[in-house]
């Protein structure tokens, strides 16, 4: 009987199960606050995306099943949004993600003033997406922007291109604009991927003879797998959620050149007051999202040893 | 959520019901016993120290001041009722209004922009006015600002200015290219303005036509592009507000925003980006609103005209209404919230905020005093398209928000160069299925 008390005593002071409740009381606050702003909203949307639920409306909320996301299905709108987010994640991802590792391994050597060339890649991360945007819509402006301007200077104003009013280079011009904005995130954690990266191995490579692009290759990339596979990742479910440049800018036009399924859905919520209908678009993007980061997790396997 | 609101619902029918025993108790002085039942919840009592909130859009810097200085104003003339200024951005203001709307946070007093109002009155986030507002206030009110206001048969907003649309010039430019200013008893038909800016653009003017394209998707191009629909025999919605079908994308319609594409088509119009084709002399004519009237004076002086907007067929139409101020439903003392807006209706402050925008005093005592406004004066055309049923308020329904929405997606596309008859069909397609998801838009409390 004393021993029996003992041990529980014993075991909930030190032992496994006082453990436990400890790592569970300190894990509680963010699991709270994971719990109120994640992971109720969500479960939240999905209720919703089966509901008739709007916004400023006095009607009483009705179940309609299916309704919302048949609606969606069908509309060429959103499945125009979903290419043109397939088109810029195709583009950006590899894109930026080479500019990136190239710019972290620009500054990734022992310059003089190396910190300052770092601080000015890293400029535009630090800057608020909207001004940037908004910089850039005066740069492409057709009639009086620079890019035009200097365009019409070296082609002696051949090529002229309409960019943002355009339909044919409005997401060409979100693209340059993203790429600019983003590729200095990316260096940062490239350049951390990079400092890691013994230098031994680089000098047992060029004893082997190996040139700069083959330590490159076979050394740096390598190495660089696990940096470079979450950088992708990131990278690419960033470019899904493309929002901020087109609403500060063509707000999805010239004729949906530029829309994306985050524009159809804040067009949808609040625009259109359809707050279910666009839960059922969040609740699509959340499958599209997750699928593509499978996919791509089953293609490019970690390497945790 | 729903309950909430539904138990605030009935605190209000009981509040009402309340106020309306009173009044009917009261008898001597006040002979309209069942206004508070059927006209909203002033009772003309003001309870001391209460505080309000008043919501203004961040648009014009100027009306920001103006509207600044008249929250302070109030706050120093009385000692009764404190209000506190809110400002939301203009961009966005739609989307704040809707997420207030549905936390059943909207402000005391929030302005919204004309029609955009009574999406929140069927909703039961404003309140009815009606009887807040004195006959002798009432009476010298314009008679647009009264019409933008009234949806099922309340008053539920007032303006503190109505909105004038024309196009700016100026008689050098027409000089240079040979014209002569068209007027509202002789002005020009579509075919003839596409003609004028092709002559502005050979007499040097490059991009001769300043839409505001600048301003984006939003209600301007509602407000702006509208009166194209009415003057060439269509309408927004029909009479009865429940379908678009057949007036949107009526053929006449069609016709007319095919020459408005034509100006685009054929490089008429610019893309005006830094807000300044029109003072820089690349445009000879700005297609806009009352509100950019003092910096073109500013730098046009007398040179400047305002001139009538094109005929399309139907005659000259042109819009109405601007921002106007309404009462949150969720209002303790709405007779507070009454209390500033009449504030702001007073002749000082309307002097001030007409200044401050250049729209036209919502009591005509103040603008027949204002000498902009009287005959002769350079914005005359604003009062005489107001007076002679020139100008066509937008809808007064809930519908509208989507009305507005759907039409400005339309007119986007149509300026890049959609099909016309398409984009119409689009936001007819988009609005009847609106009206029809919200059972046809019943009037509150049937």
């Amino acid at each position: 009987m004393t021993t029996r008390a003992l041990g529980v005593r014993s075991r909930l002071r030190g032992g496994r199960l006082g453990n436990e409740l400890w790592g569970i009381l300190y894990t509680l606050p963010g699991l709270i606050l994971l719990g109120i702003f994640l992971i109720a909203p969500f479960v939240l949307a999905i209720y919703l995306s089966f509901t008739n639920q709007r916004l400023a409306s006095p009607l009483p909320v009705e179940w309609v099943g299916f309704d919302n996301y048949s609606r969606i299905l069908g509309d060429s709108d959103f499945w125009n949004a979903f290419k043109n987010n397939m088109i810029f994640a195709a583009v950006v991802v590899p894109v930026q993600t080479a500019l990136a590792l190239w710019m972290a391994t620009l500054v990734n050597q022992k310059l003089r003033g190396v910190k300052a060339y770092r601080a000015i890649y890293f400029l535009p991360v630090v800057t608020v997406l909207t001004v940037t945007a908004v910089v850039w819509f005066l740069l492409f402006s057709p009639d009086s922007g620079l890019v035009n301007g200097f365009l019409d200077l070296v082609t002696f104003g051949t090529v002229q291109p309409g960019w943002l009013d355009s339909t044919s280079t409005a997401l060409l011009a979100i693209i340059i604009m993203s790429v600019w904005q983003g590729a200095g995130f990316q260096m940062i954690i490239l350049l951390a991927g990079l400092q890691d990266i013994p230098q031994e191995l680089y000098e047992a490579a060029s004893i082997d003879g190996a040139t700069k692009r083959q330590q490159f290759l076979y050394v740096t990339l390598p190495q660089l797998r696990n940096t470079l596979i979450f950088v992708i990742t990131v990278t690419l479910i960033l470019a899904f959620r493309l929002f901020d440049q087109v609403w500060a800018t063509t707000r999805g036009g010239p004729l949906g050149a530029t829309d994306t399924m985050m524009v159809q859905l804040v067009n949808t919520g609040y625009e259109r007051k359809l707050i279910a209908q666009a839960s059922a678009i969040a609740v699509v993007f959340f499958v599209v999202v997750l699928t593509l980061t499978l996919i791509q997790r089953v293609l490019l396997k970690e390497n945790r040893d | 959520m729903r309950r909430i609101r539904s138990k605030r619902v009935a605190l209000m029918a009981g509040a009402l019901a309340a106020a309306a025993i009173v009044a009917g108790c009261g008898g001597g002085d006040d002979d309209t016993g069942d206004a508070a039942a059927s006209g909203g919840a002033c009772d003309g009592q003001v309870e001391s120290g209460t505080n309000i909130t008043v919501q203004w859009h961040q648009g014009a810097e100027a009306e920001v001041k103006a509207v600044e200085k008249m929250v302070a104003d109030f706050n120093a003339s009385q000692s009764d009722v404190k209000a506190e200024l809110k400002l939301v951005p203009e961009a966005d203001y739609a989307t704040s209004l809707a997420g207030q709307a549905d936390s059943d946070s909207v402000p005391d007093v929030v302005d919204t922009d004309a029609s955009k109002a009574f999406r929140y009155a069927w909703s039961e986030d404003l309140q009815p006015i009606t009887n807040c507002i004195p006959e002798a206030v009432k009476s010298d009110l314009l008679p647009s600002i009264v019409r933008q206001g009234t949806y099922a048969g309340q008053i539920w907003a007032v303006g503190m200015f109505d909105s004038g649309l024309g196009m700016y010039t100026t008689k050098s430019a027409l000089k240079k290219a040979g014209l002569t200013a068209p007027t509202l008893d002789d002005p020009w038909t579509a075919a003839e303005f596409t003609d004028a800016l092709k002559k502005f653009k050979a007499a040097g003017f490059s991009k001769p036509l300043d839409l505001k394209k600048n301003y984006g998707q939003g209600e301007w191009y509602a407000y702006g592009f509208a009166p194209i629909v009415w003057s060439s025999g269509g309408n927004l919605l029909s009479e009865d507000n429940s379908t678009a079908e057949g007036q949107l994308n009526a053929p006449s319609v069609v016709q007319g925003l095919t020459t408005f594409q034509s100006w685009f088509k054929d490089g008429l119009v610019g893309d005006n980006a830094d807000d300044t084709d029109f003072v820089s002399g690349k445009a000879a004519v700005s297609w806009v609103g009352h509100w950019m009237y003092n910096p073109y004076k500013e730098k046009f002086g007398n040179d400047l005209v305002v001139v009538p907007l094109p005929d399309f067929g139907s005659g000259v139409k042109t819009g109405q209404g601007s921002w106007q101020w309404g009462v949150g439903a969720g209002t303790a003392d709405p007779d507070a919230a009454w209390r500033f807006i009449e504030f702001t209706l007073q002749p000082e402050q309307q002097k001030a905020i007409a200044a401050a925008s250049g729209g036209i005093p919502a009591r005509t005592s103040v603008a027949d005093a204002d000498p902009k406004f009287a005959e002769g004066g350079d914005l005359r055309l604003f009062v005489d398209q107001h007076a002679s049923g020139v100008s066509v308020p937008r809808p007064t329904t809930p519908a509208y928000d989507t009305v507005s929405n759907a039409f400005n997606q339309a007119i986007q596309d149509i300026i890049d160069g959609a099909d016309v008859k398409g984009s119409l069909d689009k936001a007819v397609e988009t609005i009847d299925q609106d009206i029809e998801d919200n059972g046809g838009y019943p009037d509150p409390g049937t």
